[in-house]
């Protein structure tokens, strides 16, 4: 028995218990007792000495009066979570559905009869509902997650990835829902991407700043495609970071184009910078034979000018003349250089071609050369066939035996030039060497390019035009040009041309 | 060796050619070199008190150019007194800034017999 100070603590609890409790008396379940919160649940209905089913009406058809008559002849009690109960809350109303941690335990009645059932719960309604909801806001954004082209992902505070949408498993190895997979262990980084990542990352995670980077992630094929990869802080309504939001876009096609835009950027780049020089070596070649007409003009005139013209000496004369023809000769020679280099550029070189004799040619090229070798003091060994008959067009040949020997003489340094052409195998063989200066191996191919030379333009004169017009011409002719060399050993350049 | 009063350096034989004859013609001595080399065997293979009283020279030459040929001259406790007078064309100034000092005496290429007159009187009178 309690006594009276247990009974009315008793009392209070029950009046005063956040839980409903109800106790229902025999096989028909009427009401003996309920508390304010029992009342507050059916919606303060007049229920005591009725029975369930009178009561609450609503009952009927749900399986809790199936549950009652178990336990109470069972005796073994029954235990509930979240089990949905539909109530009319007010008298008259709409049904709602309630969830509610349910137990119903057999216990005496005042007889002291199994004869009782304690009916006592907790309304966990709103926990069940916002539960719901925020599952229902996690499948919105896993849809969402989802459905974009993007690779999303979402990091704990310490960096740890514990959501991937599908596009990563797609990416990762062409199956959707690889499980486990996660980027620390088996990273998809390019090797030399992998180490900037990892400290960008951390960074990011230590100082809350956005994370952002662009790097190579390996697809399920191996092949390593370009990303932007972002990732911003979560933060609570405390602004403490709870996770971390990241992507990655897909931007390989942008980097490849931005590749392609900055080597063109450079070849552009580098051939205004040739150009630049061109026209500053230019301006020097043409200004040295300028200086010499100039200085012989104005000499000239100073001379008339004091009446001493009678004082020029007819040795005096020759030289002005011959100085006035080498330097035009010279001037002729860079304007039509230049003219055929523009001509080349805009595919305007047009060739006469004829039955030609390449012996005759080079017999007239060398003896009209002959005193310029004297001069260098070059000697010239040319060992020539009787007759050479090819299709070509003369005027251009001459041009490129001209430049060659020129380059002989100008590179040659004084030494010996051997000229030798011969015919084999339907093909004719021209071979011009030097003793020279050489060519270093790194220069052997550029020398062909226009405006290039192997030494700078300090040492030498000319555009740097004459290899590169001549081997246009070569190629035109259906011929090829090539060069073997050794520094300070001198060079021999070789055209073969079908016949 | 013959006392010259202006050194050339210049590396084209017909424009060397034309200045002797031009600065012979003044009344002024002579000498020629092809290249800074050249110029500097010369200079090299006299005495102080013979040297010429002015260097006109070229920026482009082969084996030793202008601006090594100078470096060289300033580097000699007595050559560095020669005055040098550069022949440059119009923007050859900005190609080798560091190599002169900013307020160098030069005269433009084409040269005009002028100037080169004037460089004479001023130096070699």
């Amino acid at each position: 028995m309690t006594s009276p100070r247990d009974q009315t603590l008793l009392q209070e609890i029950f009046e005063n218990s956040p839980a409903f409790i109800a106790v229902l008396h025999g096989p028909e379940f009427i009401f003996e007792k309920c508390n304010p919160k029992y009342y507050e649940i059916v919606g303060h209905r007049d229920i005591i000495g009725k029975k369930l089913n009178d009561a609450i009406p609503e009952i009927v058809g749900q399986p809790f009066i199936d549950i009652l008559t178990r336990v109470l002849e069972t005796g073994l009690p029954f235990y509930a979570d979240e089990i949905p109960v539909d109530l009319m809350r007010k008298p008259g109303g709409t049904l709602e559905t309630r969830y509610v941690d349910l137990v119903y335990q057999r216990i005496m009645d005042h007889e002291g009869k199994l004869n009782n059932i304690l009916a006592h719960g907790v309304d966990v309604t709103d926990k069940v509902n916002a539960r719901m909801k925020q599952e229902e806001a996690d499948r919105l954004f896993r849809t969402f997650a989802d459905a974009m082209p993007h690779m999303a992902f979402i990091a704990d505070p310490v960096g740890n990835i514990t959501f991937f949408n599908k596009r990563w498993y797609q990416y990762i190895d062409g199956m959707e829902g690889t499980e486990g997979w996660g980027w620390k262990e088996k990273p998809i980084h390019h090797p030399d991407d992998l180490q900037r990542t990892i400290d960008r990352w951390t960074h990011s995670l230590k100082t809350g700043e956005p994370y952002e980077i662009e790097y190579r992630l390996r697809r399920h094929d191996g092949v390593y495609r370009w990303h932007a990869g972002r990732a911003v802080p979560y933060k609570n309504h405390k602004g403490e970071i709870t996770s971390w939001i990241g992507t990655n876009t897909d931007i390989h096609e942008m980097k490849e184009h931005e590749g392609v835009l900055k080597e063109i950027q450079v070849e552009l780049e580098a051939s205004l910078q040739a150009r630049d020089e061109f026209l500053s070596i230019a301006s020097h070649e043409l200004r040295t034979p300028l200086t010499a007409l100039k200085l012989q003009s104005q000499s000239l005139h100073r001379k008339l000018e004091k009446g001493m013209s009678q004082e020029i000496s007819m040795e005096r004369l020759k030289s002005m003349v011959g100085i006035t023809e080498r330097q035009i000769g010279k001037l002729t020679h860079l304007v039509d250089d230049m003219l055929d280099l523009s001509r080349i550029q805009s595919g305007k070189l047009t060739y006469k071609f004829e039955s030609a004799d390449l012996v005759e040619i080079l017999k007239d090229v060398t003896e009209r050369m002959e005193e310029q070798f004297s001069v260098a003091g070059s000697r010239l060994n040319v060992r020539l066939p009787e007759k050479l008959i090819l299709k070509l067009d003369r005027f251009r040949f001459e041009q490129v035996f001209v430049n060659l020997l020129t380059n002989a003489l100008k590179y040659g340094k004084g030494s010996p030039v051997h000229v030798e052409l011969s015919e084999s195998q339907n093909k004719a063989l021209l071979s011009v060497q030097d003793e020279g200066i050489g060519i270093a191996p790194e220069n052997l191919e550029l020398i062909f390019n226009r405006f290039e030379r192997a030494v700078s333009a300090n040492e030498i004169s000319g555009l740097g035009l004459g290899l590169y017009i001549t081997q246009q011409i070569v190629e035109s002719h259906g011929g090829k040009i090539w060069v073997e060399s050794e520094l300070e050993k001198g060079s021999i350049f070789k055209v073969e041309l079908p016949l | 060796m013959k006392k010259c009063q202006m050194l050339i350096v210049e590396d084209d034989a017909d424009i060397r050619e034309q200045l002797q004859m031009i600065i012979e013609d003044e009344g002024y001595s002579v000498h020629a070199c092809n290249d800074g080399v050249e110029a500097l065997e010369y200079l090299q293979s006299m005495n102080v008190d013979d040297y010429p009283r002015c260097i006109l020279m070229d920026l482009m030459m082969p084996r030793m150019n202008g601006a090594e040929l100078y470096q060289a001259l300033q580097s000699d406790h007595g050559m560095k007194t020669i005055p040098v007078v550069l022949a440059t064309a119009r923007g050859e100034r900005e190609k080798a800034p560091e190599a002169f000092p900013p307020g160098i005496e030069r005269i433009n290429k084409p040269m005009d017999i002028d100037d080169l007159i004037k460089v004479l009187e001023k130096h070699c009178r």
